[in-house]
């Protein structure tokens, strides 16, 4: 059963404060004890020049009564970060850009004479393209003693990231399930042997896991050892070198070659651009979510429009790939996050309720659906009225592509299985849609045996 | 290196003007603990290192540039 605290279900870890909602908006508390730290945070300037540099987000004290008095200091209102991601749905470049924030935000705190004192990814937001610390409260004094964030830096940020870079991509997923980082002893056991012979990856996991086991039923009487700044500087210098140089081979896979690869000419796929825009046009969406979006190409058709658009796909390099186009294009208003529609981030952490699942982070004003329903329908026996009940509880009008049987890339994957699919039809999607949506546009795509549908949800989300 | 230095010169202004104290949180564990402080130990004597050699590399280079502008200033 839910607890009655006003705090969000996200924010209970730090009693500095807490983040809270009142009237739709967003507030944080901050509380007496935070109270040195927070105004520290100004005094030092560290508040100013991390919001100069769009590394720290930025905020307002509100005049609010605080939902928890007695401990409260203040009442601040940070600016909305338009779509909450988590480093499971982040790519390879994502979570680095991430790390090397943190990092940065550290060494620039340290000018300041203050420390970050944790380092949590889920700290860390997309917002205009960059990565951004979204806890204002991640702040203290700086003190000659051992940096506390160090192991939830490794655990958060460095194991992911060695993994991808030296083991598989998919290893990113295992986030999802370690919710305070991959554990030191399993990404060590992970990497290959290679990897003690590099000085850092052998130093900060390797001999890290070695001394995590040696020292764990031991008490270390040695708490108030002082560290010297230039090791505290050192040790971020050393971290920060070490991701720095982390790389992933692209692969060619079957999805990122997707668009070079589609069955119909340049001009149908011309023509399917400009029915998507179109669509657009006539249903203003704030927000777009593309499913299924490979590279991006039709999400930019949003994203273009000044629209918020989150681009998911399934395949960690597709996203990668359109990661890196937003970098070079320093686009603002496209997210690209790796999301398996099949199996959606689900609600995970403390009474699976601490991180949100793809659902309750909606609904977005408008889906595209393009070239997707036949993947989920006939890759993964997906009942058509389980498709658009789905698409119906996520978004408040759907841009759907009907791919029909005849199709080569059906026929592709119709190719080494029997067809079981006697209700999928071009009737069956228009009929099974119809329940939950109503069909406001149709557009056949000439040269191709595709066709388009704009459809408004028939219940108000 | 700069910001080592001014790392240095904060952390003495802070830990002069305010108490020392802490409140954290999250748990760093006594084996995260033990190889921070080797790792930062052995990374802050290699830094401390290369400061002290750019030191002598910038000293010498001063010499140097002195004896090179004697015979101009003649």
């Amino acid at each position: 059963m839910p607890s009655d605290s006003p705090a969000l279900p996200s924010s209970f870890r730090d009693p500095s404060g807490f983040l809270f909602e009142r009237d739709g908006c967003l507030y944080r508390q901050v509380n007496k004890r935070y109270r040195d730290d927070y105004d520290l945070l100004f005094s030092s300037g560290l508040y100013k020049v991390l919001t100069e540099r769009g590394l720290l987000v930025p905020h307002a004290e509100a005049d609010v009564s605080p939902p928890d008095p007695d401990p409260a200091y203040k009442v601040i209102r940070p600016e909305l970060v338009p779509f909450i991601s988590y480093p499971y749905e982040w790519c390879f470049s994502q979570l680095k850009e991430a790390a090397l924030a943190t990092l940065k935000i550290q060494k620039t705190a340290f000018e300041h004479g203050m420390s970050l004192k944790d380092a949590s990814a889920f700290n860390i937001q997309f917002v205009n393209g960059r990565p951004l610390l979204v806890d204002t409260l991640s702040f203290e004094k700086l003190q000659l003693k051992p940096w506390i964030a160090y192991r939830q830096f490794c655990q958060h940020f460095l194991n992911p990231l060695l993994l991808a870079a030296y083991k598989d991509f998919h290893l990113n997923q295992l986030s999802r399930i370690f919710i305070d980082g991959i554990p030191m002893s399993l990404a060590s056991r992970l990497l290959p042997s290679r990897t003690r012979l590099r000085p850092g990856i052998a130093t900060h996991v390797h001999l890290h896991a070695l001394s995590q086991k040696y020292f764990s039923k031991k008490i270390v009487k040695a708490r108030e050892r002082q560290v010297r700044p230039v090791s505290l500087a050192g040790l971020v210098e050393s971290l920060d070198s070490l991701v720095r140089k982390l790389n992933l081979g692209l692969k060619k896979t079957e999805w990122a070659q997707y668009y070079q690869e589609t069955n119909y000419s340049p001009e149908g796929f011309e023509r399917k651009k400009r029915i998507v825009e179109e669509f657009l046009d006539v249903a203003k969406p704030g927000t777009v979510w593309d499913l299924g979006a490979n590279t991006g190409v039709f999400s930019r058709l949003a994203s273009r429009r000044g629209i918020r658009t989150v681009a998911f796909d399934v395949d960690f390099v597709a996203v990668e790939v359109n990661y890196r186009e937003c970098l070079k294009n320093k686009e603002k208003n496209l997210l690209p996050l790796v999301m398996d529609l099949t199996n959606p981030s689900p609600a995970i952490g403390w009474e699976n309720r601490e991180r949100k699942s793809l659902e309750e982070r909606g609904p977005a004003d408008a889906a595209l659906a393009l070239a997707l329903v036949h993947h989920l329908a006939i890759s993964n026996n997906l009942p058509l009225p389980k498709i658009a009940e789905y698409f119906s509880r996520i978004c408040r009008w759907l841009v759907v592509e009907f791919v029909p049987k005849a199709d080569s890339q059906v026929q592709r994957l119709l190719a080494t299985r029997e067809d079981i699919f006697d209700r999928y039809t071009q009737a069956d999607l228009e009929e099974e849609f119809s329940r939950s949506f109503q069909v406001v546009r149709v557009a056949p795509v000439e040269g191709t045996e595709r066709t388009l549908y704009l459809m408004k949800n028939r219940s108000s989300l | 290196m700069k910001v080592i230095f001014r790392l240095s010169a904060v952390l003495v202004a802070v830990l002069f003007f305010f108490p020392l104290r802490g409140y954290s949180y999250i748990d760093l564990g006594s084996g995260s603990y033990i190889i921070q402080l080797i790792i930062a130990g052995f990374v802050g004597f290699s830094l401390s290192l290369r400061i002290f050699w750019k030191k002598i590399k910038s000293r010498l280079s001063k010499k140097k540039a002195k004896t090179d502008e004697t015979p101009d200033a003649e």
